[in-house]
């Protein structure tokens, strides 16, 4: 086996143990964490739907970083990992406004509505999306890496107004019950399954990033030496 | 156990669809990555082996 091949193998391993190591926190949730007193059995999409939005924000925060090291050194690298680092942070959030959604269903009775937690959840999926679209439709250079920069810094931005949004706006969506002023409301058992999903589910999702970044600067290898090639 | 809520309604379905859709999602985007950097892998040997 080549030395490619084997570290493509060994990231592949690593890829699958993350996703193993996510199964396993879904069986906690399953298997460990007690039922809900007020919710019954439906409140376990929680294990799935809060570390997805913590995921979604902590790759937010990982463009915020590659955005200023892409100002600061102004490579195209930075901006490939930027690229990975969006890709999987759409996922992430396009997994929390699902799984959202179908807790909601059961539990305040619809699919949907322009809640002020919701909205900018989806915000924050057209940001993402909208990154993604402003890298593929400029020509490689200075100026894509300010732009996108640029807008990877303002989708930060968005974060923390996600995240206050229960507090500054009273609308449907439950104020903050994990992290909050007198300690968390929850059963030490739920607590603790929470923040093991969120720690795992992070790592998971930079495992797929740094995959998907490895990718991306293949590509760029494959593109270059054809061009080359070409030119000979 | 305590398996309704919300006036009876069955939480079954709503748990299994967001764990189905949280596996497809994530193995999908996995599996995805693997095929892709096999085919790059192939691709650039190729325009080696050309050059």
């Amino acid at each position: 086996m080549t030395t490619e091949g084997s570290n493509d193998g060994r990231s592949f391993a690593l890829g699958a143990a993350g996703l193993i190591l996510v199964g396993c926190v879904w069986l906690m949730g399953f298997f460990y964490a007690p039922i809900d007193a007020n919710q019954g059995e439906v409140y376990r999409i929680m294990f799935l739907h809060v570390p997805s939005a913590f995921t979604a924000f902590a790759s937010a925060l990982g463009l915020f970083v590659f955005s200023i090291m892409g100002l600061r050194k102004r490579q195209e690298q930075s901006l490939l990992r930027s690229r990975a680092v969006a890709e999987v942070g759409l996922l992430f959030t396009i997994l929390t406004l699902a799984t959202g959604s179908i807790w909601g269903k059961p539990t305040w009775g619809i699919w949907w509505t322009w809640d002020a937690r919701l909205t900018t959840t989806f915000m924050l999926a057209l940001l993402y999306a909208g990154w993604l679209m402003l890298y593929t439709s400029m020509s490689s250079g200075p100026g894509r890496i300010r732009a996108c920069a640029v807008l990877g810094i303002l989708i930060f931005a968005d974060v923390p107004i996600i995240y206050q949004s229960v507090n500054w706006w009273r609308t449907l969506h439950q104020p903050q019950s994990m992290i909050r002023a007198g300690g968390s409301t929850m059963d030490p058992a739920i607590l603790t399954t929470l923040l093991v999903g969120i720690v795992v589910m992070i790592l998971c999702a930079s495992v797929l990033t740094a995959l998907r970044s490895k990718n991306l600067a293949l590509r760029d290898e494959v593109e270059k030496a054809s061009f080359d090639q070409m030119r000979n | 156990m305590n398996t309704s809520f919300a006036g009876g309604t069955d939480p079954t379905p709503y748990i299994a669809a967001a764990y189905l859709i949280g596996a497809a999602l994530l193995l999908g985007y996995y599996a995805w990555t693997v095929v892709e950097r096999r085919k790059l892998r192939r691709l650039l040997a190729a325009v080696h082996r050309k050059s």
